[in-house]
């Protein structure tokens, strides 16, 4: 796992894995991955199975232009309105008219094509038939030089368009058949570039050699490229639709409106199709000439040796910010006045030590007589190391209990255990987060703002959740976090210093935290998972190894190809997850390239195994030209499933998805029920239009494999059964995926720092969710539920210190939703979790105050009394200024003479978060239990109150208390959001008190009625309106 | 003492009551000399500011006029200095509304066109005694600190495209 293997695969010499092509990235980045990569022969991957599928499918085009009714429903259906008598109206139906006639001569430069094809083919059969093998083969060496020499001499810019000028439609249809030829081609050079690159043996590629490799992958992408603009063209929305309009549209947009057309009971497949392939063109990236250029170089970089990052930093220099900080840190440990204990301390020292360890090591030897803070520095360095006592230091009793007596539903930051993750980081990797780490321990003591205890308690969880925070900052993910970026920071971030610091403010580094934690369950059952399949993986290599140490029995050995096959469903399930795709969804459908590879991957590997379970023979003298006679030749479909190649694996796949839906959905298809209907739809369909050659989703693709694996085919596979069934919809497999998605909703607490579309995205993904799994319903209310005294501080805030503007009809939004709720209560006896939390809120809103009449004289005045310190206020005119600086409803007493301090500025935050935290009893528990609590108790309570606070507000991962005081107003804010817009209440009532309560924020609310319209107030509206009224 | 030092000398007496103070970060008056204007300033990183929490910085000075009679004691708080392009028509208007409601100081547009400023100016009577002055100093200081704070999240809902400037006013007004 983990970046080795991905440089691996970049470095290969033979010419595979173009990074993006969808098509060519699948067949030849599984086939290097594949478990048994010996048994692949290199450029055997040679069979687009587009073309085959193309072959199949049928291709109509109607034969009328498009009515005007079609076209503006076709506009409807994708969200554009078209009013009939706009002036576009008439220009949209005449269009597509106009494409609907591209449409069909590119129909008939297709059906040409392929009786041409079909002929040559005839030719070239008939023509090899009278000659010898030896002929053949060298017959078939010859045409492959031919068609090398004109590669060679090729300009790949010349197969795409310029930036202006003609279209990709014409360049196509003007070009069909060379085009075609050219593309054609590929296996030939594929298969030539790589026998030169065999021949070399271990020397150096030639210039021109790689420069033929680098052509050849660019070629890969831009047969894609073709593929799929191919396909697009033959879909019925491409005349109909603008083209400029849906090709803006998003990968989250697009993303988000095919989850939705595939969770609908009739699925529009076409429309599906025409998405999908609109993002398969986003990721194959290329437009025009000047893209391919740029493309060109992009692979002829990957083949130089990637080079090593110099170290420019100026040792003398390191060596000094590391003493000074070194200094403050020790002047910092020698007060009376702090929380750490002389253990405690020794332990801030030690982490130090052990993050600037490699440094120290390389540098000290720069400076020959070191004085002062450097001195001290390694003085003290020599004695730690010389000792090692520190190391191991325990965490002082204090702390355990501190954490313990949080607030229970708040996260605390979690220290890295001993126990293996099973997540392996490189050692690049391993060495950018201990920079970053010493980087932001240094600035812990040194800057002017301390945060010592933050920074600690982040240097103690686990290098992947840390390398998590510095992926999420470094690339400015806070506002639209999601699961899958904890498998890009893993598996494709090297954290670099440097740009890390241009966003590592506080702030950031804080909600980064907080975000990693949210996800550390997720980084954790992945690592579990990684270890499941290395496990099951193991001892199916054991039991294909000639010489096994342990003699299984045949039943044992399929248990543990069936338990490999399990592992891997689960991952598959997972990634699927994180990465907001729908089962049925084919897997480029991924946005993450990396990640995309390792789902191609898996797939690979569960066809793989689901093969071998059936004892298939791997055909060792398989030629891979025999498969190669391309488009318009059916043969070649014969050998399918034979062949121990990608694309034998993905017709077995097929095989094993489509026996099961001939079968009328025998085994695991019968306990689906109802989603059986949409299964072996989306199989079937995958298989007929599949532009990976059939491969189904991960529903109808796992469910398949385990059919074919265990029920279907041998029912006496004892613990196959409840292993297959483990994966089934009834069983583990939903129940795994619910788990999964309550993680994803907790996101969706957490993340409230979102803007806009990233946090509905994941509301949209999750919303069944919600109304699905209770478990996950409650799971995440468990989480959101963050404590009643939680909120009682945002209430405290957002009713005394007036942030929130009301009018009188807002105050009878307050009383509607208590009343509401007191119904509820006498109903129910008790309140839930979710009520509890809104009658906190609620009752500090219940203030009885009269709204004075005002003239309209006062406009002015009145507006911004309303707007700042709502209406309790105007009871004098002197007070309204004072409420405006937020002074008479912070509770302080102005009285002449007292000066407004910042000090105030922030007071009310700080109370509310006191309260969470139950402040009062903490630092009771501190004075009796730290173990220098004579130290302590000299100090004056409000000294040690901050002390404790800042400790507190650090051990569930905030920087400061404000940061935790914004969480709290987060948490609020999504509350409401989702029991408002995300969560179905049937409930009239209920769902009236949440709205009331929403209003009572003084914003206006909209439930969006078009598709793509978000809900409003977002959450982050919600959120400002509260920090600042 | 010298009119220039007098200012100086208030500046000063600012930053030390500011330094060290919850969500005061880096601070220090810099000179004529080193800035090359016509006037000191004391500058500030006012932390945690705002809904975002997020660093912004603030700027405290005299207006350089001859006539000694008033002083001008100005603060100048940079909320951003990355209006989006797009964004800034949108703001220009919903300053100008909001500028209509705020108490005292106002926000602007700056000559960029890409930075977005609260200001706040107080004029100080000259020859008063020098602890009322800091006094006064402090105040407006503190005023214009905790103001632009209380009505930066409306812009903010604005720039970052929540709120049209419509649904502001109603914000506002309700």
């Amino acid at each position: 796992m983990g970046l080795t293997e991905k440089e691996k695969i970049m470095r290969q010499v033979n010419v595979k894995s173009p990074q993006l092509s969808a098509v060519s990235e699948h067949l030849n980045t599984t086939s290097t991955l594949l478990s048994r990569p010996e048994e692949v022969a290199p450029g055997t991957l040679v069979s687009s199975p587009v073309m085959k599928v193309i072959n199949e499918f049928k291709v109509d085009v109607p034969a009328d232009a498009p009515s005007e009714q079609e076209v503006l429903d076709a506009h409807n259906e994708v969200g554009l309105t078209l009013a009939a008598n706009s002036k576009k109206h008439p220009k949209r139906v005449s269009r597509a008219a106009e494409k609907r006639e591209m449409q069909r001569k590119l129909h008939a430069e297709y059906e040409a094509e392929r009786r041409r094809v079909q002929d040559e083919n005839a030719d070239e059969r008939n023509r090899l038939a009278s000659m010898s093998d030896d002929e053949i083969k060298q017959h078939r060496k010859q045409k492959q030089e031919r068609a090398f020499d004109k590669f060679k001499e090729m300009d790949l810019k010349s197969l795409m368009v310029g930036k202006s000028g003609s279209t990709i439609y014409d360049k196509l249809a003007d070009n069909y058949a060379v085009i075609k030829l050219v593309l054609k081609q590929i296996p030939d050079y594929e298969k030539e570039v790589n026998e030169r690159l065999e021949a070399l043996g271990g020397n150096a590629i030639p210039e021109e050699l790689r420069l033929a490799a680098v052509k050849l992958k660019t070629l890969y992408d831009i047969r894609a490229y073709y593929e799929v603009y191919e396909r697009l063209m033959f879909n019925k929305y491409f005349a109909m639709l603008p083209r400029k309009e849906m090709h803006a549209l998003s990968y989250q947009d697009l993303r988000q409106r095919l989850k939705k057309l595939y969770d609908a009971p009739n699925r529009n497949n076409e429309l599906i199709e025409y998405y999908q392939n609109l993002i398969r063109l986003k990721e194959i990236g290329l437009e025009d000439k000047e893209s391919v250029t740029a493309r060109q170089q992009e692979y002829l970089e990957e083949y130089n040796e990637p080079a090593v990052k110099e170290d420019t930093r100026d040792p003398k220099e390191e060596l000094k910010k590391m003493a000074s900080a070194y200094a403050d840190m020790t002047a910092f440990f020698k007060k009376d006045d702090i929380l750490h204990s002389a253990n405690e301390r020794k332990r801030y020292i030690a982490k130090y030590f052990e993050l600037c360890k490699k440094d120290i090591d390389a540098f000290r030897s720069k400076v020959t007589s070191p004085k002062g803070d450097l001195k001290k520095l390694l003085d003290d360095y020599d004695d730690y190391m010389a000792n090692q006592v520190q190391a191991g230091l325990p965490e002082d009793s204090l702390y355990r209990t501190l954490k313990e007596v949080l607030p229970e539903d708040q996260s605390r930051v979690e220290k890295a255990g001993a126990d293996p993750s099973h997540i392996t980081l490189t050692a690049s990797q391993k060495e950018g987060v201990r920079q970053i780490g010493a980087w932001i321990m240094r600035h812990s003591f040194t800057d002017v703002r301390k945060h010592q205890s933050f920074a600690f308690n982040l240097l103690q969880t686990t290098p992947e959740q840390q390398i998590l925070v510095y992926y999420l900052v470094e690339n400015d993910k806070l506002t639209s976090p999601s699961a899958i970026d904890f498998h890009t920071a893993i598996n494709n971030y090297q954290p670099d210093l440097e740009s890390f610091k241009k966003n590592a403010g506080w702030d950031n580094i804080s909600r980064a935290m907080r975000i990693s934690m949210a996800l550390n369950d997720q980084i954790k059952s992945y690592g579990t998972l990684l270890n499941s399949i290395e496990k099951a993986d193991g001892l199916v290599a054991d039991d294909r190894s000639a010489n096994p140490s342990v003699q299984r029995s045949d039943e044992d050995k399929r248990k543990n190809i069936v338990s490999a096959i399990v592992a891997r469903g689960r991952l598959l399930v997972m990634l699927y997850r994180n990465a907001g795709l729908h089962e049925d969804m084919p897997p480029d459908m991924v946005e993450d390239p990396v990640l995309r590879r390792q789902l191609y991957r898996e797939f690979s590997e569960i066809t793989s195994l689901v093969r071998s379970l059936n004892g298939a023979q791997v055909s060792a003298d398989y030629n891979p030209s025999d498969l190669q006679t391309g488009l318009g030749d059916a043969e070649p479909a014969e050998e399918s499933g034979t062949l121990d190649t990608v694309s034998g694996h993905l017709d077995l796949a097929n095989e094993i998805v489509f026996n099961d839906v001939a079968a009328g959905g025998l085994g695991v298809l019968d306990s689906l029920g109802g989603a059986a209907v949409s299964v072996t739809d989306t199989a079937a369909y995958s298989h007929i239009s599949g532009w990976l050659g059939g491969l189904a989703g991960l529903a109808g693709f796992v469910t398949a494999s385990l059919t074919a694996a265990g029920i279907a085919r041998d029912a006496t596979i004892s613990g196959a059964d409840r292993l297959a069934q483990s994966l089934s919809v009834s069983g583990d497999f939903f129940e795994y995926t619910g788990g999964l998605l309550s993680s994803a909703g907790t996101l969706v607490d957490v993340f409230t720092g979102n803007i806009g579309t990233a946090t509905s995205a994941w509301l949209g993904d999750s919303s069944e969710a919600f109304s699905l799994a209770s478990k996950s319903t409650g799971e995440l209310l468990a989480f959101s539920g963050g404590a009643v005294a939680t909120i009682a501080g945002a209430a405290k805030f957002a009713s005394s210190s007036v942030q929130l503007a009301r009018s009188i009809s807002s105050k009878n939004d307050v009383k509607r939703s208590k009343n509401t709720l007191k119904e509820r209560q006498d109903a129910n006896g008790t309140l839930s979790k979710d009520e509890e939390k809104l009658k906190r809120f609620l009752d500090h809103e219940n203030r009885e105050a009269t709204r004075n009449e005002i003239s309209a004289g006062v406009g002015m005045v009145s507006g911004t009394l309303a707007m700042v310190s709502g209406v309790m206020l105007m009871s004098g005119f002197l007070a309204p200024i004072a409420g405006i600086l937020g002074l008479v409803s912070l509770g302080i007493d102005i009285f002449y003479g007292k000066i407004i301090n910042t000090a105030m500025r922030h007071s009310n935050r700080k109370k509310a978060v006191d309260d969470m935290l139950h402040i009062d009893t903490l630092v009771d528990k501190v004075l009796t239990e730290h173990p220098e609590k004579e130290r302590l108790q000299k100090m004056k309570r409000d000294d040690l109150k901050k002390l404790v606070r800042e400790e507190a507000v650090s051990m569930m991962g905030f920087s400061s208390y404000k940061e935790c005081y914004r969480h709290i107003c987060t948490e609020y804010a999504t509350l409401l959001y989702k029991k408002v817009f995300v969560e179905n209440l049937t409930d009239e009532k209920e769902k009236n008190m949440y709205l009331d309560a929403m209003k009572s924020l003084g914003l206006k609310i909209k439930k969006p009625t078009v598709q793509g319209d978000e809900p409003k107030p977002s959450i982050e509206a919600m959120v400002t309106k509260m920090m600042t009224g | 003492m010298k009119k220039d030092d007098k200012k100086l000398a208030l500046l000063s007496s600012l930053e030390d009551e500011l330094k060290g103070s919850d969500g005061i970060g880096e601070i220090s008056v810099f000179t004529q000399k080193e800035l090359n204007a016509p006037m000191d300033i004391l500058r500030a990183e006012i932390a945690d500011f705002g809904s975002d929490l997020k660093s912004v910085l603030g700027e405290f000075f005299f207006i350089p006029f001859e006539a000694d009679e008033i002083l001008y004691f100005s603060t100048v708080i940079t909320l951003t200095w990355n209006l989006p392009k797009e964004a800034a028509a949108d703001v220009a208007s919903a300053v100008a509304r909001l500028n209509y409601y705020i108490p005292c100081g106002c926000f602007a547009l700056g000559d960029s066109d890409n930075n977005l400023v609260y200001r706040l100016c107080v004029p100080l009577k000259g020859d008063d005694d020098t602890d009322r002055q800091k006094q006064a100093v402090s105040i407006a200081a503190n005023t214009a600190i905790m103001t632009a704070e209380r009505f930066e999240g409306y812009l903010k809902l604005i720039i970052t495209n929540e709120t049209t400037v419509d649904e502001m006013l109603e914000m506002i007004q309700k």
